[in-house]
């Protein structure tokens, strides 16, 4: 019996749904779980059961406009599965909400994973090109979190700073701090061009009146061109309350990607490019891949150890 | 403490950069007097906008949405600092914002994080805790604060909305700002009506008076089919909220400022509704310095 008690029952009222249905039937049985007495039970009694409803209704839709804008291409293409919307509306639950706000995100787009694992697609390729854009997108949202969270907990953010000497390629390298790498089906950027009509905060509103249609979904997803694409989260706006956080991108060829299991701070570039060349790479992929690590170091990615 | 407080007039609620602009509103007869605008809580994020505005010749008030006004969750102290700050660099004359959870437990942030405010519970306890965190923000904030209803589409607890807001402005000797929309929101809400516990209300603690547009949603209660607020800045004011204006006006002795919420209204219809204010303040407003102010400039 008490205040806090009543508090907990007021936003798990607005965040599970289950709970939110029950009160509509009978909120004394829906409240019993409480320990509330029957002033603070009373008290709940006002609510009318239909603007609960609307409100917990205009709130999911206010928070998915915020959470869509880190995951756009994810949403749209999840909107047009089957209840793919409805899907992302009960994902703003009481697991989602009870966490840190810069947590957010991140609880989220976890638990669509979880869920796209039994959703109805038309092939498993399908829902493996889905399921790793996804990836890309949650670990844009993790290092994100990660690095806000350590800034706001009065940490200095690892600072990179520019890579560029004359042995660059005899130094080891190294990933510098809040990277994420993920094998996507195709440019990152090209699918957010064709799959995303409105950019930020009106992606959600639109995405919501008018799902993407399944046929455009196939149509983006038809041809596979697979990259690595790789982000680094940097603070473009420091705040003691809320630092803005963004990413700089970079899109590799698919082969990249092993080498890139190799940059751990122990080989430099020139011994990674040896060992290719031991294997049997031609002239043209070892330019390649030289010009990539010097793409990634210049863009702070990749650091010396 | 509130006499002390300035006139300002008939201002306008407005988002900073973005139509309709501010600045070419106050330069245009007939516009409004002050701009009110819902800020970052970081100064540097709108200080060039807020010179401008000043610069025009109108005062700017600060009107946030990431103050806990009530419930047991404490502001961050980082965060009052800053506000203190941000307050003093625009030189807000009060700093008036809605009595609503903005954020739960210590995740402190703008009330956008859980879609929009989260309404008080209006009883007792709450009401004390609600004191407490009005008192953390006057002992960090260098103007005085003024603390607003916030809308509601539903009410949890059986405290008269003015009993509650009256006794808080007693207690913490804060001003109080009353939205007309959110007034009828919460009669929507209760089915009480706001004026039968008007004797509860300090009235002449009321700084600030708000009114905006907002649209009726159809309610499907089986006990009522009555219809639910929702407050949308961007619609026509309701008919429902000119009454309610036209009501409270003659009880509040000391209202500094009219403000018009009206983000996203054009302008054209913001000078009209303006205009309309002004006349029903002159007509009914019981604040002499706030008629005065008006039929000067006129």
């Amino acid at each position: 019996m008490s205040f806090e008690e009543q508090e907990r029952a007021l936003f798990d009222l607005l965040f599970d749904r289950s709970l939110r249905e029950n009160f509509c039937q009978d909120s004394t049985a829906a409240l019993a779980a409480y320990e509330l007495n029957e002033s603070e039970l009373n008290d709940f009694r006002e609510i009318r059961s239909d603007a609960i409803e609307l409100d917990a209704s205009m709130r999911t839709y206010l928070i998915l406009t915020h959470i869509c804008r880190q995951f756009p291409i994810t949403f749209s293409l999840v909107s047009s599965l089957h209840n793919g919307i409805k899907l992302l509306k009960e994902l703003i639950n009481l697991q989602t909400m009870r966490c840190h706000p810069a947590e957010r995100a991140t609880v989220f787009g976890t638990q669509l994973r979880e869920q796209l694992a039994s959703c109805k697609f038309d092939s498993e390729r399908e829902q493996t090109m889905i399921t790793a854009i996804l990836e890309a997108e949650l670990g844009m949202a993790l290092t994100s979190a990660t690095l806000k969270r350590q800034v706001l907990e009065g940490e200095s953010p690892s600072e990179s700073v520019g890579q560029s000497c004359a042995d660059w390629l005899d130094k080891p390298v190294k990933l510098a701090a809040y990277i994420s790498a993920a094998i996507i089906p195709q440019s990152y950027v090209k699918l957010k061009i064709l799959l995303c009509p409105c950019e930020d905060s009106g992606l959600w509103p639109h995405l919501s009146k008018t799902p993407l249609s399944a046929s455009l979904r196939r149509k983006a997803l038809e041809n596979e061109e697979p990259k690595l694409f790789i982000t680094r989260a940097h603070v473009s706006k420091m705040s003691r309350c809320e630092p803005t956080v963004d990413h700089q991108t970079a899109e590799l060829t698919e082969g990249f990607a092993p080498l890139f299991q190799h940059v751990d701070g122990s080989s430099s570039i020139a011994q990674m490019l040896a060992h290719l060349k031991q294997a049997g790479a031609s002239q043209q992929i070892l330019e390649g891949v030289q010009t990539g690590f010097r793409q990634l170091l210049t863009s702070e990615m990749l650091e010396f150890a | 403490m509130i006499e002390q407080l300035p006139t300002l007039g008939v201002g306008a609620s407005l988002s900073l950069s973005s139509k309709p602009d501010p600045v070419a509103l106050v330069n245009t007869a007939g516009g409004p007097s002050f701009i009110e605008y819902a800020g970052l809580v970081d100064d540097d994020a709108v200080i060039d906008e807020i010179e401008r505005v000043r610069a025009a010749g109108a005062p700017v008030l600060f009107h946030p949405s990431y103050i806990n006004f009530c419930g047991s969750f404490a502001n961050s102290s980082i965060w009052l600092e800053e506000t203190a700050r941000h307050i003093e660099m625009v030189g807000s004359s009060w700093f008036a914002q809605d009595c609503a959870y903005c954020f739960w437990q210590d995740g402190a942030g703008y009330s956008s994080q859980l879609g929009y405010f989260i309404p008080p519970i209006f009883n007792q306890a709450s009401l004390d805790r609600a004191i407490k965190r009005i008192k953390e923000v006057q002992a960090a904030v260098p103007v005085p604060v003024a603390i607003e209803p916030p809308p509601v589409t539903f009410v949890v607890g059986t405290m008269p909305l003015f009993t509650f807001f009256g006794e808080l402005a007693r207690a913490t000797e804060c001003a109080i700002l009353l939205d007309m929309g959110h007034l009828v929101s919460y009669e929507m809400a209760s089915g009480k009506k706001v004026r039968d516990a008007l004797d509860e209300l300090p009235c002449d603690r009321v700084v600030e008076v708000h009114i905006a547009g907002g649209r009726l949603e159809k309610g499907n209660n089986r006990l009522t089919k009555e219809s639910i607020y929702v407050d949308a800045h961007e619609c026509m004011i309701l008919e429902e909220t000119w009454q309610m204006f036209d009501a409270m006006l003659p009880e509040l002795p000391n209202v500094k400022a009219v403000c018009y919420e009206c983000e996203g209204v054009n302008e054209e219809i913001v000078l009209t509704t303006l205009k309309k204010i002004r006349q029903i303040v002159k007509n009914k407003s019981a604040s002499q310095s706030l008629v005065r102010i008006l039929e000067d400039a006129a």
